[in-house]
């Protein structure tokens, strides 16, 4: 997949108004692989939605989104598996982690069905993000901003052709979130994917060739 | 395995085991029905070696007045006409008697030579089961296959024999002794070889193929056609009411009559029907509870579904670990019910077997088996069609 096309793209919850001066909604704009850009805007804009639609989680929106040239709208459950398995990776905002499972597990869980990352790959990348200690606790004993790193590393365990942040590093500080830009900047490198940040405003440390305005 | 150890987390094993057993009970009936109905059948119907079951043999009563003559007990035409008339009636058929003197003779060690005076009597050869080429005749042949009543052999076996201190005979061995037949009248006589080629409880009289008494009439006897005194009658149901009634009114006898086995397989059914009717109704109420702890299950799990999706599991992948449990949970209430039933098989098996010594179970298991095989199948299918629907009204 190389491009996401989205034309005049907006939530069915905001009104024209809600919308009005966004370089997103109502527009036409097109991401494509081997581009970073920062998507920036106040609360309540719809970043999170935003994401929603392109990882065809929701589709009460107005206009059309366009993989290469197919719709998004259209996309039967094999393939949205398929997206999600191959194209696109996204960390949600909420995480979506497992509380029953251990935080290693959480991360083998996506990695089992993509095969993507070695054990030794995961383990390393627990290392990197200072989390190895407690790759086997249960997740519901994890703080907030450790389970922000095990979904960031669950999100690079798959291939992906447009990796989507949504608010990834809120929890957590200077030193570990440029730990984790690095380590996501690498493998996005490696993929020649796209990286789609969402954020309040905050760039953290990667390099944009866009920043656009919600 | 990952995803099991995510999802069991809201099962609900008094759930589980109430579907286990509600199954296990409702499936048990069933099959136990189906088993015992198979096991029992042959002893409602009739075991007459050659004699369809369906047959009546009547006969008008004989009481003092026909003794003096004032009273026929031969059937006349009009008797004959109105029986034909009867709803339960599906064919009749005739007596015909010997007219003719026969002597039978047989060759024992233990007597020497053995003579009696007997008499044969023939039926039309579609009331009789034997098969065809055991019971045939033709032109002028030696060989007349004969049947004779059951009783005579326990007379001997029971009666005369063990008083006599003499060995007891089978069926299989009395049919392979020879009776030589002397037929005589009209100032002629004939040899022939006699072989018993049948047993009958119902008929009380020696049958002959009715060519070869038809033939000998003719030739040995005074062939005057008369009345017949007893009618066989074949009917659509033996067990139907009407017959004893219609009977009792005209004041016939009706020979060795299995109307009362006929409703006591009637009422057997009835009883069957209704027990097998309560298992449905648990195995439904069983399957029920099934599907219902299914939803909840589903329903509790509802987050963790989409979190998987979301991941990009497939529909099918997710649904699977749901689907092994409902299946593997039926295979077990399955090969819980067919173990009790061939228990309680065994046990049974022997009361009946007790009871008519001469009852032939050679039903087999396989029937249940099959029966319980179809309802498992349907089981399972409901199950599969219940998760995925579920899965996928979560998964929207």
């Amino acid at each position: 997949m190389k491009t996401i096309k989205l034309n005049t793209v907006k939530p069915n919850i905001f009104s024209e108004s809600d919308v009005s001066g966004s370089e997103i909604w109502c527009k036409n704009i097109c991401f494509e692989k081997e581009n970073t850009y920062l998507i920036f805007s106040e609360s309540g804009k719809g970043k999170s939605s935003l994401f929603d639609f392109i990882y065809c989680r929701r589709n009460d929106y107005s206009g059309e989104i366009l993989f290469d040239k197919k719709n998004a709208k259209k996309f039967n459950s094999s393939q949205k598996k398929e997206l999600r398995t191959n194209h696109v990776s996204l960390v949600f905002q909420g995480f979506r982690l497992f509380s029953e499972l251990t935080a290693i597990e959480n991360v083998e869980i996506k990695n089992r069905l993509t095969n993507h990352k070695t054990k030794k790959q995961i383990e390393e990348m627990f290392e990197k993000l200072d989390i190895s200690v407690k790759k086997n606790t249960p997740l519901s004993l994890l703080s907030f901003g450790q389970k922000q790193r095990v979904a960031i590393i669950r999100s690079l365990c798959q291939p992906f052709d447009f990796l989507l942040l949504d608010e990834a590093f809120s929890h957590l500080d200077e030193t570990n979130y440029s730990i984790a830009c690095n380590l996501i900047a690498d493998e996005v490198k490696n993929q020649n994917a796209a990286l789609l940040v969402a954020s309040l405003g905050e760039p953290y440390k990667f390099k944009y060739n866009h920043k656009i305005l919600l | 395995m990952l995803m099991w150890k995510l999802l069991k987390k809201n099962l609900s094993l008094p759930q589980l085991a109430g579907y286990v057993f509600a199954g296990f009970v409702g499936l048990s009936i069933i099959l136990f029905g189906i088993q015992f109905y198979a096991d029992t059948k042959p002893l409602y119907s009739s075991n007459d070696s050659f004699l369809n079951p369906d047959f009546l043999v009547i006969n008008k009563k004989v009481s003092t007045l026909s003794n003096l003559s004032l009273s026929s007990t031969t059937f006349s035409e009009k008797d004959i006409a109105d029986i034909k008339k009867q709803p339960f009636v599906k064919k009749t058929g005739f007596f015909t008697s010997s007219k003719f003197g026969i002597r039978a003779s047989v060759a024992s060690s233990t007597f020497g030579r053995f003579y009696t005076e007997m008499f044969f009597e023939a039926v039309p050869d579609d009331f009789i089961d034997v098969q065809s080429e055991d019971w045939t005749w033709k032109d002028e042949q030696n060989y007349i296959p004969i049947i004779i009543p059951r009783t005579y052999l326990t007379l001997y076996n029971f009666g005369f024999a063990k008083s006599q201190g003499l060995p007891q005979i089978s069926e299989n061995l009395v049919e392979k002794v020879k009776l030589a037949v002397t037929i005589y009248g009209n100032g002629k006589s004939k040899n022939f070889d006699a072989r018993i080629a049948g047993f009958s409880d119902k008929l009380n009289t020696i049958l002959a193929p009715e060519t070869f008494l038809k033939w000998a009439n003719i030739e040995f006897g005074n062939d005057n056609t008369s009345m017949p005194s007893r009618i066989l009658v074949e009917t659509y149901n033996p067990g139907d009411p009407l017959i004893t009634k219609y009977f009792g009114e005209k004041n016939y006898e009706i020979a060795d009559y299995r109307g009362n086995t006929g409703k006591a397989a009637y009422f057997m059914r009835l009883v069957i029907i209704t027990v097998l009717t309560i298992g449905l109704i648990i195995t439904l109420l069983a399957i029920s509870l099934m599907l219902l702890s299914i939803s909840l299950l589903i329903y509790k799990n509802k987050e963790k579904l989409e979190n998987l999706i979301l991941l990009g599991y497939s529909r099918a992948a997710v649904a699977k670990p749901y689907k092994i449990l409902g299946l593997s949970l039926t295979g077990i209430i399955f090969l819980l019910a067919f173990t009790v039933v061939l228990i309680f098989r065994n046990f049974y098996i022997e009361k009946i077997s007790v009871l008519f010594d001469n009852a032939e179970i050679d039903s087999s298991v396989m029937l249940t088996f099959s029966a319980g095989f179809v309802i498992l199948s349907i089981i399972c299918l409901i199950n599969v069609l219940w998760i995925r629907k579920k899965i996928n009204e979560t998964a929207k």
